[in-house]
């Protein structure tokens, strides 16, 4: 049995425009891969920091994954969202990347976009009112399927910080250097 | 010949050429009728029949070698004669030979059998071919008087070319729009939206799919033009004409060397010579042979013939070729000019060997002649016998051949058709003499040759402009040497015909002139072939209306598929037949193939296996690049370990902490341990009974918790608030309900915080508690018998003789002797722990003290029971060295008595006082009650309280008291009577606290049967079938009976009224009940015996909460109290009666609430007519509801074999006492046995039927009159059987074990009484004997 120990946290994101975010997240793998302990998906507190533009979520993330096969390689699906002061709250970034397959302590850099508002009107009220388009389905997060039809714009980034240990993958001819 | 073809078709092209006809055509046709046969032979013995197909097919699947065998010795012999005529094509396909499956293989990998992939050809990009018009103007414009700008040039130049390709010019219009305006034009000449060009469409005619060889498809049409050569021209010379002659006679010489006419024929006749040479070596005689032989030497005259005729054309031909050559080379010279480029080179080969040559050229002569003389011999004798049989009349006879005409004939043919072999051999080659020779010499015409003179030719396909070439000059020897190739690439219709245009350029006008049209066919060939690459072809032409111009034309077709892979698709090819019944069988399994292999075929050799070709058809990539399966990942032990915990399901791995890393390590237990523990350990043999009583206890457990927790789970149904606009239901929503629905709301939520405060979660919390038990005093214990006095007397009267005489001089004395010899003193005692008071002296002592006990545990871990116990302190002196100085003293606590009072009423009560009778021993050797004769003078009669038993002033709490047990909600619970008793039972409830009947007192009526269900409290009285039939008094043996039956001793709200009612069946199949169940099967019993009773609810002293059964006697009128769980009898009066409150009385027909402001019972009016003193619950206009829950006709079982469990409890209780008497010697003594044994089985009778007179039984003094060396102390114990661990818990609680005494001895004695249902009464003698003589 291969498996994966993906122990870490979400640090925090930055350069996103709203003052108060917070996150949620998947881990996605593939048929292949069971999950043999901890959270695969979560959400973080709503968090923001006085004076720079970043919120600090520091959600621990423990996973331990069990693996059959290398295709489907688990990746974490992030989703930022603002929080106004009516407690509304939208989407204002959408970003994936796929675990590393190098074992040890990684950061990674989740770069986010967000859906352009349609129509100036789109425009204002997300300029002023707050708001924002929301993907019907999640997995256009990472599929390249329909995503050709999106407009985007690019928001702010999210920050992870990665432990993996592997075991056993070299029993079935996968190393990892 | 289909796989031929197949096979071989790529090579075909390259090879046809090399394949010309080598045989002759009757050779052929021979060898092709072998070759059908052959493989018409090989196909019906594989492919006879439909179902023989299959069967190959089959075998083809499960092979092994000897059922592949025949299959391939079958297409060996199938594919040998295409083997056999075409060398290699075939050769690939028997080239594997051993194994069939691999030869099937090759064929599919080595040879694919789609061409048009291995036809593919690369093009590259070609930037020559791009079309770009020059910045320079190409042509004269007739403006030049303004500069034009590189755009206007260039569309000028593009333009001006288009129009040349039409032949047209441009138009002056359009040229003065392109050059004067640099607006922007407007022009459909210039801009074109559309394709002007036309599309025909191609129809393709219907056919079957088999025949669909190919949709006419993409094609590249290469026209090469080599030269064109004028064979009539104004300005033909003799020389032109001759070079022509020469070079086309060169043309055929070259062509018949090169296809070696001569040399084939040759090796035919030869081959035709060794077969006659074979034929004629046999005997001749066979008719067949002969006709063979003739037609064979016939087929060798022809080849002869034939080759003496090539042979004779190549020479002549050589020969012409050379003296037209000399011809030419004369006139040449002779007109001092040359004007055509043909040129021969001669080489003279002289014969190396000159012998030799004609050694071999006579050796051919010979036998030529020697054949040409035996066919002239065998026409004579033909000529011969004819005439013979023409019978000699009408010819002269044939004459004989003669043999030298014959040499003469021959010799001439030989002449003509050989070289001599003195003659030297000649080679000729072509060659074409420089340029400079040509335009160095000046001839006549060539000023008019060379001007203008060029000409160009335009391609048409099928009437359609394709192509113009460019112009060319003409030469001075008439030929235009072009060298050009065109390609055309064709889409879908081919083009049938192909017409070239000669035109004449003419340098005067623009115009030009076209001479003559050649029209050649354009032949595509099979259209399986990819590419058609012809020779030279040469057209003749011959301009029509004039004929001045004549001439052939060279061209060169090379047709080939177009390189589009896309259009791979539509190029079709057809298999060929073997193959195709191969592949498509292969792959396309028929129907019934796989039914018969659904019907179990078994492969007759098991090294092969039948591939599993459904999983390997359909698996998904993703699958295949797995390396392990999701099987085998999820049947990981390891992986089942961590997800188990992480699920958190299974109990085991639930709380684990270390899951070992590798797999090996993993204990294979670790998941057998099933989730629900053992009941059993197992192992051990456990007594049906005691198995019996087990799961009954088990049962009743489960009963309450299941029935507990409905019961709350319906009053949390019931506490959720109502909807608030249930209001809408009945009356408009008006502000008043809605007032009111809020009101409700907010009240209900009161309500419930209030029940949430009430709810104290203390139960399951370890708690302390404080034990306190004050004694006051006790009446009537035990004294002494004489017989230990006795024993005391004498060793005080051997120590002091003096001192004996008067101590039965007086009463008083006697008294104080006979009712002080006893100290006794009480111990509280709970589990291990124990407290004791200080001894007092006397029969009735006095202590006043307070014993205090502290507890720890969960209230309803608490089971035990708690026990006052009454001891007797005995000191006895002794002085083992008979010396004064040294007394020692021992001191021996003898059991007398004990009260179990359990630890559960206590909590629920959590205080007792007053007097209650100690349980004595039936039979306690070594003492004897105190006689009230001897206390007073007065009668028995008169002290009612001095009867056999012992009586215990007390006082009993339990601190703290704050805990509280939730209450079981049966109220909750559906309720079976009718919606209108329900109403009026509601309602009396109200009438009842109107009333002033103090709360406590309130019993709901409506009471929980072991159901779940709600009935009426007098539905269980019902009369019922009895245990004990045949007795003399039922009565007394049923009070027994039903005192026997167990009594759970867990602190638990269903115990109480509140709670849960058991029926007869549920409580005598567990043999367990709650005190107010006895109560009621025993009223129950009562009535079935017709007995005047009633059920009486209340509080009694050891059990809190119970059912007492009020029974009036039938001779005296007096009203009797039986108290179910000890089987004993009260008057109404008798003040140590252990009920201590009366709540309400049950009978069949009503419910008497009790309201008299008197608690002691000794002093309640049982007069239930009197309404001052008992409120009816149902009056005269309600009926009482009745029966319906009682089984009826219940059968009692029989017990089981109880001999074993005798055995048993004796044993355990030798094994205990001795395991508990550590360190000192147990002796059993066995000579008290079977005394005691036959005590023990008059006491059950004895314990049953009590007489209303107290007289002491007198085994102890029997049994102290029968071993009077002995001091005997014993005593009996009964108890209701539960288990074995009860029994050792009783009887280390008596203490008889510890005795210090060094000869001590014991004796044990177990009887059993046994009533229906398992329901046993275990008396237990303990004696302890003490021999007094040593």
């Amino acid at each position: 049995m291969a498996e994966v120990h993906i122990i870490g946290q979400i640090l925090k994101a930055v350069d996103f425009v709203e003052p108060h975010l917070y996150c949620k997240w998947i881990l996605q793998s593939g048929n292949a891969w069971r999950l043999v302990q901890g959270e695969a998906q979560g959400q973080t507190p709503v968090s923001s920091h006085r004076l720079e533009t970043c919120a600090d979520f520091s959600q621990p993330l423990d996973v331990h994954l069990s693996a059959a096969a290398v295709q489907g390689w688990p990746r974490l699906l992030v989703e930022v969202y603002a929080v106004n002061v009516l407690e509304q709250s939208w989407p204002v970034g959408y970003g994936f990347v796929h675990v590393p397959t190098q074992p040890g302590s990684h950061r990674l850099e989740i770069n986010t976009w967000k859906v352009a508002p349609a129509g100036w009107w789109n425009c204002i009220k997300e300029r002023f009112g707050g708001g924002g388009a929301a993907l019907s389905k999640t997995d256009l997060l990472y599929s390249g399927v329909d995503r050709y039809k999106l407009q985007t714009r690019s928001s702010g980034k999210v920050i992870v910080d990665l432990n993996l240990v592997f075991r056993k993958f070299e029993e079935y001819g996968v190393e990892f250097n | 010949m289909q796989r031929q073809k197949c096979s071989a078709s790529q090579n075909k092209t390259q090879r046809k050429k090399n394949r010309k006809t080598h045989t002759t055509r009757s050779f052929r046709k021979t060898d092709q009728e072998v070759h059908t046969l052959l493989q018409t032979q090989g196909r019906a013995e594989i492919f006879g029949t439909a179902e023989e197909l299959e069967k190959r097919n089959l075998f083809f699947f499960h092979a092994t070698e000897h059922a592949a065998a025949p299959l391939e010795h079958s297409l060996e012999a199938s594919l040998a004669p295409g083997s056999e005529s075409e060398d290699d094509s075939t050769a690939v396909i028997t080239k594997n030979g051993t194994p069939l499956a691999a030869t099937f293989i090759q064929i599919e990998l080595g040879e694919p059998l789609v061409w048009p992939k291995l036809f593919c050809q690369r093009h590259y990009y070609d930037d020559s071919m791009l079309y770009s018009p020059s910045d320079t103007p190409n042509f004269q414009l007739p403006l030049l008087d303004m500069q034009l700008k590189r755009q206007q040039i260039r569309i000028l130049n593009r333009f001006q070319e288009e129009a040349k390709r039409d032949a047209s010019k441009l138009s002056a219009s359009l040229m003065a729009l392109l050059t004067e305006l640099p607006t922007f034009v407007l022009d459909d000449a210039i801009y074109r939206s559309e394709c002007d060009r036309e599309f025909l469409s191609v129809f393709i005619d219907p056919s079957p799919a088999g025949q669909v060889t190919s949709l006419p498809t993409r094609r590249c049409l290469k026209l090469f033009f080599k030269q064109l050569r004028f064979t009539t021209h104004p300005q033909m010379l003799d020389e032109h004409r001759l070079a022509q002659q020469l070079e086309d006679l060169y043309d055929l010489y070259t062509q018949h060397l090169k296809n070696h006419v001569c040399e084939k024929v040759q090796q035919e006749l030869q081959i035709a010579r060794n077969v006659v040479a074979q034929l004629l070596r046999p005997d001749p005689g066979d008719d067949q042979i002969e006709a063979h032989i003739t037609r064979q030497l016939r087929l060798t005259q022809q080849l002869r013939k034939r080759y003496y005729a090539e042979s004779t054309l190549r020479r002549s031909m050589l020969q012409q070729l050379l003296t037209d050559w000399a011809r030419l080379k004369e006139l040449r010279k002779k007109q001092q000019f040359q004007c055509t480029r043909f040129q021969l080179s001669l080489s003279v080969l002289q014969p190396l060997d000159l012998d030799e040559a004609c050694a071999a050229w006579k050796q051919q002569f010979e036998a030529d002649l020697a054949e040409v003389y035996r066919e002239h011999l065998q026409e004579y004798y033909c000529k011969r016998r004819l005439w013979s049989e023409e019978e000699k009349t009408s010819l002269k006879p044939p004459r004989k051949p003669q043999f030298n005409k014959i040499m003469i004939k021959l010799r001439a043919e030989y002449e003509r058709a050989f070289k001599d072999p003195e003659e030297p051999q000649v080679n000729v080659v072509q060659v074409h003499s420089d340029d400079s020779a040509i335009y160095a010499a000046n001839t006549p015409g060539s000023e008019a040759l060379h001007k203008g003179r060029s000409f160009f030719m335009k391609l048409y396909f099928d009437n359609q402009f394709v192509a113009q070439t460019r112009s060319y000059r003409l030469e001075p020897d008439l030929h235009l040497y072009m060298n050009e190739g065109i390609g055309v690439l064709l889409e879908r219709a081919l083009p049938a015909q192909l017409h070239v245009w000669l035109y004449e350029k003419s340098s005067l006008s623009t115009h030009s002139q076209r001479i003559a049209e050649i029209i050649a066919p354009l032949d595509f060939g099979n259209s399986s072939e990819s590419a058609n690459r012809t020779d030279h072809v040469k057209f003749t032409f011959q301009s029509s209306p004039t004929s001045i111009f004549a001439g052939d034309l060279f061209l060169r077709f090379d047709c080939r598929l177009c390189e589009d892979r896309t259009l791979e698709l539509d190029y079709i090819q057809r298999l060929p037949e073997v193959l195709r019944r191969k592949l498509l069988s292969i792959k396309l399994p028929t129907p019934s193939f796989q039914a018969e292999s659904n019907i179990t075929y078994r492969p007759p050799c098991g090294k092969q296996k039948r591939p599993n070709n459904e999983r390997s058809q359909h698996m998904f990539a993703e699958q295949e690049l797995q390396f392990c399966s999701i099987d085998s990942l999820l049947n990981n032990k390891r992986f089942q370990l961590l997800h188990s915990r992480h699920t958190q399901r299974n109990l085991h791995t639930k709380q684990l902490r270390l899951v070992p890393s590798l797999e090996h390590e993993i204990a294979e237990d670790l998941f057998l341990i099933p989730s629900v523990s053992r009941v059993l350990e197992p192992g051990f043999c456990w007594n049906p009974i005691d198995l019996h009583k087990h799961r009954g206890r088990k049962y009743i457990q489960l009963l309450y918790e299941s029935i507990r927790s409905q019961s709350v789970q319906r009053a949390k149904i019931l506490q959720t608030p109502q909807p608030l606009l249930l209001l809408n239901g009945e009356q408009p929503p008006g502000w008043a309900s809605l007032w009111r629905a809020f009101g409700g709301w907010f009240m209900k939520q009161q309500v419930s915080r209030e029940r949430s405060l009430d709810w104290r979660p203390q139960v399951d919390q370890v708690q302390h508690f404080q034990v306190v038990l004050h004694v006051v005093r006790a009446t009537g214990v035990p004294v002494r018998s004489r017989h230990i006095l006795n024993v005391e007397s004498r060793r005080r009267s051997s120590s002091d003789p003096g001192g004996g005489g008067d101590m039965s001089a007086s009463l008083f004395v006697t008294q104080t002797l006979m009712y002080s010899n006893v100290r006794p003193f009480i111990t509280l005692s709970y589990g291990q722990r124990l407290c004791r008071s200080s001894s007092a002296e006397g029969s009735n002592p006095t202590w006043n003290e307070q014993l205090q006990l502290q507890l720890s545990g969960q209230i309803c871990e608490l089971r035990d029971d708690l026990k006052i116990t009454l001891f007797d302190e005995m000191i006895e002196q002794q002085q083992p060295y008979g010396d004064e100085a040294d007394i020692y003293q021992r001191v021996q606590c003898n059991w007398l008595g004990e009260y179990r009072i359990p630890m559960s009423s206590l909590l629920a009560i959590k205080k007792f006082e007053g007097c209650i009778e100690l349980c004595m021993p039936k039979v306690l050797v070594g003492y004897k009650r105190p006689l009230i004769d001897s206390i007073t003078n007065m009668a028995a009669e008169h002290y009612p309280e001095l009867k056999e038993s012992v009586h215990l002033w007390f006082y009993l709490s339990i601190e703290p008291c704050n805990y509280e047990l939730p209450p079981v909600q049966t109220s909750a619970l559906a309720c079976a009577e009718l919606p209108e008793l329900q109403s009026y039972l509601l309602e009396r409830q109200r009438w009842l606290e109107l009333q002033q009947m103090k709360p406590e007192r309130y019993v709901d009526p409506l009471v929980c049967t072991a159901h779940g269900k709600r009935v009426c409290l007098t539905r269980l009285l019902e009369p019922v079938p009895l245990p004990i039939t045949t007795s003399t008094n039922v009565l007394d043996s049923v009070c027994r009976f039903v005192s026997l039956i167990s009594q759970l001793r867990s602190y638990d709200a269903c115990q109480s009224f509140q709670g849960v009612w058991l029926d007869n069946q549920v409580l005598l199949d567990s043999t367990w009940g709650s005190p107010k169940d006895l109560g009621v099967l025993l009223y129950n019993f009562m009535l079935t015996l017709d007995l005047p009773c009633w059920l009486v609810l209340g509080l009694a002293c050891p059990v809190g909460e119970c059912a007492f059964v009020l029974h009036r006697q039938l001779d005296s009128g007096e009203l009797l109290l039986l108290a179910p769980g000890t089987g004993k009898r009260y008057s109404v009066k008798d003040v140590y009666c252990p009920l201590t409150r009366v709540y309400c009385v049950v009978g069949q027909q009503n419910i008497f609430y009790n309201i008299q402001e008197e608690t002691r019972i000794s002093m309640t009016n049982f007069d239930f007519n009197d309404a001052a003193c008992w409120l009816p619950l149902f009056g005269k206009r309600k009926a009482t509801p009745q029966g319906g829950v009682q089984k009826l006709d219940y059968v009692f079982k029989r017990s089981y074999e109880l001999r074993e469990l005798q055995k048993q409890i004796e044993r355990k209780v030798m094994k205990k006492i001795s395991a508990w008497r550590a360190t000192r010697k147990t002796i059993w003594n066995r000579v008290f046995q079977p005394r005691l044994l036959s005590i023990l089985r008059e006491m059950e009778k004895l314990a049953t039927h009590t007489s209303p007179h107290y007289d002491e039984p007198s085994y102890s003094e029997e049994l102290e009159r029968e071993y009077p060396n002995y001091r005997l102390y014993g005593f009996t114990l009964n108890f209701a059987y539960t288990n074995l661990a009860a029994i050792s818990e009783r009887i280390r609680s008596t203490c008889i074990h510890y005795n210090n005494n060094a000869n001590i001895e014991f004796c044990v004695a177990v009887h059993i009484n046994a009533y229906a249902n398992d329901i046993l009464s275990v008396w237990v003698f303990l004696l302890s004997v003490v021999p007094l003589i040593v």
